[in-house]
């Protein structure tokens, strides 16, 4: 089981830099990162939203649900979601690509880190230890030499 | 300090925030999925969430393109004349937000990043590699190999510790 999810999260990760590449083309064709990114969100709510109702059989039910939850967990991960997406559309000409995602990447572990150590938002804790520390930084090592290379 | 150098600290504390903010985000989108119980509808909120948000943005910031007849009209050349997986960036964005959704609460959030991040790392190579995408060539060589390996030696040390 745990393979099986570790398989679904190297995949997962696979999407990004393949995302990355259609909506740098989309940019370049609408002239503006700020309108290839609403356009990738427009169809992602609209592929998500024909997958829900197909996938759920309470759809209905489960929207209902949406009103008794607090502002922040409605509307928390939308925002900061945009707000990633937006600093690194500033970031990249700025610091140039490796530098983005090094220091977004050390933003990135810090915050894992904390979750984790601390079990916030319902994580199961897992404190940091030794060899934690030495795998974060061997993964730190890698990025840095295929940037570099 | 130099004026330049100031800033550049600058856009490093950005982005350093901005990362900061991204493993957050999967919590919040967590939180929801135990509230609705489905990852589905919770990626949907959080989709929804992000384009209206994306829409006033470029309100903001690209109104004056936007109105433009010039651009308008362009605009049915950038939809005919262009290759279909052109508009299919946001289902891979869908593929993954649900699935880290999903994955985080089990697995950790340490290990759900450096996962992403090796299997980002790999494809990005194969792309370079093969200049997909329209992105120049930069062949495969033995120190970018060496990279994954690193990345692959820290996810060992990262799941079993």
């Amino acid at each position: 089981m745990i393979s099986l999810l570790l398989i679904a999260g190297f995949f997962s990760g696979m999407t990004i830099p393949i995302q990355t590449s259609i909506n740098s083309r989309l940019g370049l064709q609408v002239k503006s990162p700020y309108i290839a990114s609403a356009i990738s969100f427009l169809v992602g709510t609209l592929v998500l939203l024909i997958v829900s109702f197909l996938a759920e059989p309470h759809f209905a039910s489960d929207i209902g649900l949406l009103s008794s939850i607090p502002w922040w967990i409605l509307i928390g991960g939308g925002c900061l979601g945009v707000f990633y997406l937006t600093s690194n559309i500033l970031l990249l000409p700025r610091l140039g690509s490796a530098l983005t995602v090094v220091v977004t990447l050390l933003g990135q572990m810090i915050m894992a880190i904390s979750i984790d150590q601390f079990g916030w938002f319902h994580v199961p804790i897992h404190e940091l230890n030794g060899p934690r520390m030495i795998g974060i930084l061997l993964m730190f090592v890698g990025v840095y030499v295929i940037k570099k290379y | 300090m130099t004026n330049k150098s100031s800033y550049l600290i600058l856009y490093m504390l950005l982005g350093l925030f901005a990362g900061m903010l991204s493993p957050i985000q999967t919590s919040i989108n967590s939180e929801l999925r135990n509230a609705v119980h489905s990852p589905f509808i919770a990626s949907l909120v959080s989709f929804l969430v992000g384009t209206i948000a994306l829409i006033l943005l470029v309100l903001i910031i690209e109104h004056r393109r936007l109105f433009d007849k010039n651009v308008l009209g362009k605009g049915k050349i950038v939809i005919s004349g262009n290759p279909w997986w052109l508009w299919i960036g946001g289902i891979l964005g869908v593929i993954f937000v649900t699935s880290n959704i999903f994955l985080l609460p089990i697995i950790g959030a340490a290990l759900t990043v450096v996962l992403a991040l090796c299997g980002q790392m790999v494809i990005a190579l194969i792309i370079d590699h093969f200049g997909w995408f329209g992105v120049p060539k930069h062949q495969i060589n033995i120190q970018r190999i060496f990279g994954i390996i690193l990345m692959v030696a820290g996810i060992f040390l990262i799941q079993h510790f």
